[in-house]
This record gives C-alpha cells, structure tokens and sequence, in this order.
C-alpha cells in the first residue's frame, strides 16, 4: 500500500493582506480540511482592527457571485496588511494565532484570550473581546452570534509549540524590515517662479506643521520645483547582512523540522509595495526562503505566484 | 458631572451604536471607544426603554415623547417624564445619543 502525501501549496503574494485569500482558496480546494492555528511569522503581529466593512465577511452565495472571487475582492478592497487575521479567524479560516516575532524586536512573550464577533452577526461591524457578565450572556448569544474566542500567543521561533498541523504564515519583513514606510516617501512638482519666490510666505502656514510635512524648493536649468517629504520618524530598522538572513532563515527552517511543524498551506507575503521589506532585499530573501521551503517539503510543494492566483 | 436634561431638547441616537429589537428588547451595541461606559459592553432596554428609545427620532422634543406616552400607556406625565429623563441621562452620559440643536 503507498500513502500520497498531499500537496502543500505555497502562495507568494505582494502584500500581506491577499494572504486572508490564499487560506479561502486552500480551504476551498481541499488543501486545508480542518480548523488551523495561525503560525504568524512577521515583524508585525497584523492583529489590527477595530474593523468596518463595506461588504459582508460572509460570502452570500448566488450564481453571479463565485466565493473565490467574493474572498480575492473583498481581502484587497476591505483588509489592510496589518488588519487580516481576526477577520480570518471570524470567518473561520483560522483558529488560535501564534504571532512569531523576530529575536531583533526584543518583545516579551505573551498570551491572552481574546474573542471577536461581527455586530448582529453581519460579519460587516467587528467587536473585539467583549465581556459581558454571566447574566448577560443570552443577550450576547443574540447581538454578537457569530463571536469566536481563541487564544492569541506571542513569543520568538523558540517558543513554538511541537507537533502541529498548521497555517505557516510568512513576511518577508520578518527578516529584514523597515518600520517607516512615511520615511521613503517622496514627491517632487514643477511649480511656477511666483511659487517659488513666495516660498518663505508658504512655509509660514502653520497647517504645514500639522502636516508634518517637509519642503524643499530647488531651482534646475531656470525650473522651479518643491520637493515634500513627510517628516522623519523613528524607524527602528533592521537591515542585517545576507549571511545573518540566511542564518536566520536556517533557523526558522530548523525550528519547523526539529518541532515537527505540518504546514498544510503556506503564505509568503513581499510586503515589497508597502516597503516594509526594503526593496532590494525581497527578491533574494524570497528565492532563499522558497528553496528551504522546498527542501523541508520536498516534492509536496507547490509553488503559487500572482500569475496563477 | 451629569449634564442636566431639559424636556424641550430633541435626541437621536449616536451614529456610533447600533440599536436592533430582538425578542421583545432593544439591544445596543456600541461601536466606537467612549461610547458606553466601558470597551466591550453591551446594553438592553426593557419595554419602557424601548417605548423611549423609539421616539428619539431627531424631531420629536421630549416634552412630545412625555405626551405621546402618557396617552398611550394612560399614565400620569410626571411619573413617565421621570422615567423619560432619567433614561436619557444615561443614555446621554454613555454618549449613546446626541442632543439635536
């Protein structure tokens, strides 16, 4: 008698938010066929909320509206890259989440309890661990119908549980990551000789510092132009060598082996758009991180780019 | 400190929570901070609540919900404004409706 292994697919998505899509597609195609914890490997734990949406969470179904394509629409229009997992632990994509945060973040570990429920059950109006007491637990059952409770866990790779049937969820941020986004931002416009003789007069607008925006004027070749920047912030960036993210990538592949991790889907998410993983890095990090992928799967993976989404 | 009510004021209720009748009692659900007493609660209103809470529709002044209650429930206005403004100190304190100018 031979036993088929079954396929893992490894979805490579641009932002982390598709990846609430990739776990629907799995689901529905039979790559995931029981509720999962969340293996959340990030730099950020992406538990944002609260949330309002301006289509339903839950997927009516009718002829002119397939649920793929309902999922794929509504995590790019609805969810942000830091507010997807409670909405998939809602709709029952995911059960407790273990956010994985790299050693450089210097968090502390932590566990909590947590609910969420969608107002009436609409799935459009999230609630976020509501407590109620004893005696208002039937009017609870009633305005929050569908409130799931699971466990949120945080902690480095050494603190993962052992022997689990899982969801391994990827941000290449994890390995290297710049915190400001506002910082590589940067605009530059023509603007007229007027513009720029009254430049001091602009800059007295105190809404400007509101703003928190920066400008300067240039002039080049008898052109005028502004260039604004938001004002820095702090970024505590971590931009190790190729060496350290290798190693670190060894690492996070060890952990899954020796803890005897089963991904039964996994996300990779560039976050390459947003820029929390610094452009020139994305590529490399992602063909290393496939390739470990690849060697502690071995012929069950299957590797999903944006083409075949 | 507990802002007074007056019975000429018009009340709607917040954008900010959202009110269903389920089994015979209004059901409220906050959905901003601030909103309520506390993040995470719920509230409920029994049938006098509700009576209340059906009325504050942004047009009707308090004085009109008085009159239109003691008609219909025939019971004396000073006992139903008693309950009238009472509710709504709550209800205003929680900031689950907002006076109407």
């Amino acid at each position: 008698m031979t036993t088929v292994l079954k396929r893992v697919p490894v979805y490579i998505v641009d932002e982390h938010n598709e990846a609430f899509y990739c776990w629907y597609r799995a689901k529905s195609e039979g790559y995931v066929t029981e509720l999962l914890d969340l293996f959340h490997i990030d730099a950020h734990a992406d538990m944002g909320g609260p949330q309002s949406f301006r289509t339903s969470l839950y997927h009516q179904g009718d002829l002119s509206n397939d649920p793929l394509t309902y999922y794929r629409d509504f995590a790019a229009k609805e969810l942000g890259n830091g507010s997807f997992i409670i909405p998939a632990v809602l709709v029952g994509l995911v059960r407790n989440v273990y956010f994985v945060y790299p050693k450089w973040r210097h968090y502390k570990p932590r566990r909590r309890k947590c609910n969420v429920a969608s107002v009436f059950g609409e799935g459009k109006r999230l609630k976020y661990n509501v407590k109620a007491a004893e005696k208002m637990q039937a009017t609870l059952d009633k305005a929050l119908p569908d409130t799931k409770n699971f466990n949120f866990s945080t902690g480095d790779i050494d603190r993962i549980p052992k022997k689990r049937n899982i969801i391994l969820d990827i941000d290449l941020d994890y390995f290297a990551c710049r915190d400001s986004i506002l910082n590589q931002y940067c605009y530059e416009l023509e603007i007229t000789a007027e513009q720029f003789r009254e430049k001091e007069r602009f800059l007295e607008d105190r809404t400007i510092a509101f703003a928190r925006l920066h400008f300067d004027f240039l002039k080049k070749n008898d052109r005028y132009f502004v260039r604004i920047a938001h004002q820095k912030e702090r970024d505590t960036a971590y931009l190790p060598s190729k060496v350290e993210i290798v190693s670190e990538i060894d690492m996070l592949m060890g952990a899954l082996k020796s803890k005897q991790i089963n991904p039964a889907v996994v996300t990779i998410a560039r976050s390459c758009i947003s820029g929390y993983c610094p452009q020139e890095y994305v590529e490399w990090i992602e063909a290393e991180l496939v390739q470990q992928l690849k060697s502690l799967l071995e012929e069950r993976v299957w590797i999903v780019t944006d083409g075949e989404k | 400190m507990h802002q007074k009510i007056t019975i000429d004021e018009v009340f709607s209720p917040s954008d900010d929570v959202v009110a269903r009748e389920i089994e015979g009692e209004i059901i409220l659900i906050p959905l901003a901070k601030g909103i309520g007493d506390s993040e995470g609660e719920l509230y409920t209103l029994n049938g006098t609540g509700k009576a209340i809470w059906d009325r504050l529709d942004g047009q009707r002044s308090l004085r009109d919900v008085i009159r239109e209650l003691s008609a219909e429930f025939q019971a004396d206005e000073g006992q139903i404004g008693a309950d009238v403004v009472g509710l709504l100190g709550e209800l205003v304190r929680r900031k689950m409706v907002v006076a109407v100018a």
